[in-house]
């Protein structure tokens, strides 16, 4: 038996952080249609929801062993289920988030950051977008560099998770004035500008959904 | 394996809607009915979006049962899907597998007309790729970079240098025209349009370039510009002469001309058919057909005929393959089959509006009107078999004196394989592709006769003078007699130096030395065995990389080592993989002076560092191995160490399992070897005898590592000693190590094509000495006892 770590996520913590942005996603879920209709293809709300609807199922028909199990059940129904780009995108974050913290039982601070980078460069590396093109990247970024920090200054794990969700609001906030240079919405080009980005956005309702498990 | 059948590559159509998908595979099977073409689109309930498992499913699929899989896709969230399948799925299957950026329909249409004609994975993603480039270019607002060079090879801007300039451009992401000072540009790209600029030695000319690859443009066609394209060092073509013989100036039997090809021929007269095809203009509609299926028409016609032209490394073939890729022919004739033309008449009226443009230029220009007319009349035969506008039949042919209008480069060799005596023309100039080609084959030729020869009667005996420039018709028996015994002295006097020549070198102790050349293209290699050459010491494969900005693949690869090859009649080969660096770089590598300069990333080193590079030379020569009955060995330059020399040989034994697995005819090197260039190599030779059966001695290298001056600086070229005594002791540790490990002993370099020095290596005890084709005669004259 080890000992009880307070400073730590479980599986049990993750799966509850998961059900959380599911319930979040799904409460919002006309609020994402209707950012995406302003610029996208008006499917991004309905295919999370879905997509993490079935990541619960999956969850709930085999309970995951560990953390980067249950991280990877969540990838690889996002990839299957999730039409599209986010699909590839969050399923990419989860399976690369998984493969970082493999053979660990609980998540510390150090674990925690080390899964957002590798999430992080997951979806870069998948998605080729910088920060300024208007895509969930600009959410991420921040987010991560403020774990990153927030870390580096002797922060918890809650005290990452609340850094990371705070700067991935204002990231997905500061998408408003840009304009679109990857994924459907840079078709409209100028007229992508003045809407919020739907996958920045639903980015900093999963950092707020972990920050508020981690934070209880 | 004598001739396994190679599976074609697969096509996988990944797609957000489903309907899409199954459409363009449909229509891309309908076009290459054996090709796998297997739709990926929409989710899995049948709704917007790609499906994880549907692509999965598709790739699984098509990798086990082709030999490889090009994906092509819709929109950036299909790409990412396919990604993250690729991602998932296993090492062997991914390796088969490219996804390429191309436009959805016209893209998956190029690559399965490619694929059908058994292309491999990088010719079809070429074909499908090829088209993104093909687009117009955007109306940038980049800077443009511009200078005026000065041609200074004699004929300027001919068709082979644009054809250069082309192919050089290729692949780059650059605006690019040239023009005269101040006129209009044309696209560089476009070898009609260049040529008709009529551009000669001395002229200046306008380069102006933009977008993102401007800088490298500029490079690359001032560098071809400046090296007088290639043509400053080689026998110069004359300048073009004043003008035609005109049609008054003689009545016969006498008719003088220019002189194109020399030695005497004595036969029947044969007119040439100079009548052109008649191609009514017609609607597609009015052939049963619609735009679509002419356009798809057209354009597999063009990869046909430039497929085919792909195993040649002849110049003047290779213009004509520029010319197929001329926007001015295939861009405007895509554009009239878009308005309705069916596409014989939109290819034949864009060919004939070339024609006539070249016509009005001089003498050089509309010389290329000839080989708009050959390439037109070629893909005209595709596309319609009944227009083929063929030769007489070949028992006609055969000793015959042969008279046309004009001659087509492509008739030119199809007239010497029937036994055509000689050849002459009304018109046409000795600069002329006809005419160069006729002097390559050695077939009689006098050009610019005027049209009075048209008029003679057939069958009357003939005799024609190709270094004099005369044709008589009819001559009187002495006349033809005469010339019959002036050729047959001719032919044995050849086949005599031929013969002493090509006979072995055995020295008094019984001790066979090879005496072999070194070569770099098909022309060569004929010229090695004319000259008496044992086999090829050394074939350099850089020629094929040379002035292009992509890699040649290994379909292209292995059909020119294959022509090399048949050039040799069953004589032996050594393939030297990809030399690049040190003064030798290469457009297509990107390569920088310093870290691949002479002490940096060349040769081997390049290659084990590129392995993709590599692997797809080694499959190229194993492939073209299969196909000949020379012995192929394959070697490796600027070896080091025995480790790299393993490696090597693995990346070769590799690529034979792979080729087995796939089915494919291959054939396994004779022997591997490595070059001995580095001094640490030269004095460590048992070490690598352990690996490899033979080596060779690259003493150009050898001696500049030596001495460590490199020979084309002024500055210190005066210590590129090759008689030097630290080179000399270097060379008996190579032999006495080669002969500890077993393995034999080659000299390429320039020592061994001087004849004293020749005989020097071989009483060190080397065993092969490999040279210029020209050096030869000589060497061998020397070392006989």
């Amino acid at each position: 038996m080890s000992t009880p770590v307070t400073d730590s996520l479980t599986t049990a913590d993750v799966v509850a952080a998961v059900t959380r942005f599911g319930a979040v996603v799904t409460e919002n879920r006309q609020y994402l249609i209707d950012l995406d209709s302003a610029i996208g293809d008006a499917d991004h709300g309905e295919n999370m929801a879905r997509g993490l609807a079935a990541a619960l199922e999956a969850l709930a028909a085999e309970p995951p062993a560990s953390p980067a199990d249950a991280l990877k059940a969540v990838a690889t129904t996002l990839i299957r289920k999730v039409g599209g780009a986010s699909g590839p995108l969050y399923g990419t974050a989860f399976l690369r988030a998984s493969t970082a913290v493999a053979g660990k039982d609980q998540l510390g601070a150090e674990d925690v950051v080390a899964l957002l980078v590798a999430a992080r460069d997951g979806i870069v590396s998948r998605g080729k977008a910088e920060p300024g093109d208007k895509t969930m990247v600009d959410a991420w970024t921040p987010a991560v560099e403020a774990a990153q920090a927030a870390l580096d200054g002797g922060g918890d794990v809650s005290a990452v998770l609340a850094a990371a969700s705070a700067a991935a609001q204002d990231g997905a906030a500061a998408t408003v004035p840009l304009v679109a240079r990857k994924g459907r919405a840079s078709y409209l080009g100028e007229r992508s500008a003045g809407h919020q980005d739907p996958g920045a956005t639903s980015t900093a309702m999963l950092f707020a959904a972990f920050a508020s498990v981690a934070g209880q | 394996m004598a001739d396994g059948v190679v599976a074609r590559v697969g096509l996988v159509v990944v797609s957000h809607v489903a309907g899409i998908a199954d459409g363009v595979a449909e229509l891309a099977r309908q076009m290459a009915p054996d090709v796998l073409v297997l739709p990926a689109g929409g989710t899995d309930d049948g709704g917007v979006g790609t499906s994880f498992d549907r692509v999965l499913t598709a790739l699984e699929q098509a990798s086990a049962d082709a030999s490889g899989v090009v994906v092509t896709y819709d929109l950036g969230s299909a790409l990412l899907t396919t990604e993250t399948a690729l991602e998932l799925l296993d090492d062997d299957v991914r390796r088969l597998v490219t996804v390429v950026d191309a436009p959805l329909v016209e893209g998956t249409l190029a690559a399965a007309v490619a694929a059908q004609g058994r292309a491999g994975v990088q010719e079809v993603v070429a074909a499908a790729a090829g088209l993104a480039q093909g687009a117009a270019p955007e109306a940038g607002d980049d800077a443009e970079e511009r200078t005026t060079l000065v041609l200074v090879n004699p004929l300027g801007l001919h068709a082979r240098p644009a054809a250069a300039v082309a192919r050089a451009l290729a692949g780059l992401d650059a605006r690019t025209t040239l023009g005269r000072p101040g006129g209009p540009g044309v696209d560089a790209r476009s070898v009609l349009g260049v040529v008709g600029l009529a551009l000669r030695g001395g002229d200046e000319v306008d380069l102006r370039v933009s977008g993102p690859d401007a800088a490298t443009a500029v490079r690359t066609v001032a560098e071809l510009v400046e090296q007088g394209f290639g043509e400053l060092d080689g026998p110069p073509e004359p300048a073009p002469s004043p003008g035609r013989t005109s049609d008054a100036a003689s009545t016969g039997p006498d008719f003088s001309g220019t002189a194109a090809s020399p030695g005497v021929a004595a036969g029947p007269l044969v007119h040439l058919g100079g009548e052109e095809p008649h191609v009514p203009e017609r609607t597609a509609a009015e052939i049963g057909s619609h735009s679509a299926a002419e356009g798809a028409r057209l354009q597999e016609a063009l990869r046909t005929l430039d497929a085919r032209l792909a195993a040649s490394s002849d110049d003047v073939v290779q213009a004509h393959r520029a010319l197929l890729a001329d926007p001015a022919l295939a861009g405007t004739a895509q554009q009239l089959v878009a308005g309705g033309a069916s596409a014989a008449s939109a290819w034949w009226r864009v060919v004939g509006d070339a024609r006539a443009v070249l016509a009005g230029g001089d003498e050089v220009v509309a010389g290329r009107a000839a080989d708009v007319l050959d390439v037109g009349l070629q893909v005209l035969a595709l596309l319609d078999p009944s227009l083929d506008a063929a030769l007489p039949p070949a028992e006609r042919l055969a000793g015959a004196v042969v008279v046309a209008a004009d001659l087509l480069p492509s008739q030119v060799p199809q007239l010497a394989e029937a036994g055509v005596a000689g050849v002459a023309t009304a018109g046409g100039a000795r600069t002329a592709h006809a005419s160069l080609l006729a002097r390559g084959l050695g077939l009689p030729m006098v050009v610019g006769l005027g049209g009075a020869v048209l008029g003679l009667e057939a069958g009357v005996p003939a005799v024609l003078d190709g270094t004099a420039g005369r044709l008589t018709a009819p001559a009187d028996p002495a006349a033809v007699a005469e010339a019959h015994e002036r050729r047959a002295a001719a032919e044995r006097e050849r086949h005599e130096a031929q013969a002493a020549a090509a006979a072995p070198v055995v020295l008094p102790d019984g001790r066979r030395v090879e005496v072999r050349a070194n070569v770099a293209s098909v022309a060569e290699a004929r010229a090695a065995r004319e000259a008496g050459a044992d086999g090829v010491g050394l074939l350099r494969t850089e020629l094929m990389f040379l002035d292009r900005a992509e890699l040649p693949g290994e379909e292209e690869q292995a059909a020119g080592l294959a022509a090399v090859f048949a050039a040799l009649d069953g004589a032996p080969v050594v393939v030297r993989t990809l030399d690049v660096g040190g003064d030798k770089q290469l457009p297509a590598l990107r390569l920088d002076p310093v870290r691949h300069g002479f002490l940096g990333e060349r040769g081997l080193r390049h290659g084990l560092a590129h392995p993709e590079v590599l692997r797809t030379q080694v499959r190229a020569v194993l492939r073209a191995a299969a196909s000949t009955a020379s012995e192929v060995a394959l070697m490796a330059p600027m070896v080091t160490f025995a480790d790299e020399a393993q490696a090597f040989r693995d990346v070769v034994e590799r690529a034979g399992a792979e080729l087995q697995a796939e089915g494919a005819a291959y054939a396994l090197p004779s022997a591997l070897g490595v070059m001995v260039e580095v001094p640490a190599a030269a004095l460590a030779v048992d070490e690598l005898a352990a690996v490899v059966d033979f080596v060779s001695v690259g003493t150009n290298d050898l001696v500049q590592y030596l001495v460590a001056a490199e020979r084309t600086l002024p500055e210190v070229a005066g210590l590129y000693r090759p008689d030097a005594t630290a080179v000399w002791r270097t060379l008996e540790q190579v032999v006495a190590g080669a002969r500890r490990g077993g393995c034999r002993v080659a000299v390429c370099g320039e020592l061994a094509g001087d004849p004293e020095t020749a005989a020097r290596l071989v009483a060190l005890g080397v065993d092969e000495l490999s040279m210029a084709p020209v050096s030869v005669a000589a060497v061998k004259a020397a070392l006989r006892p």
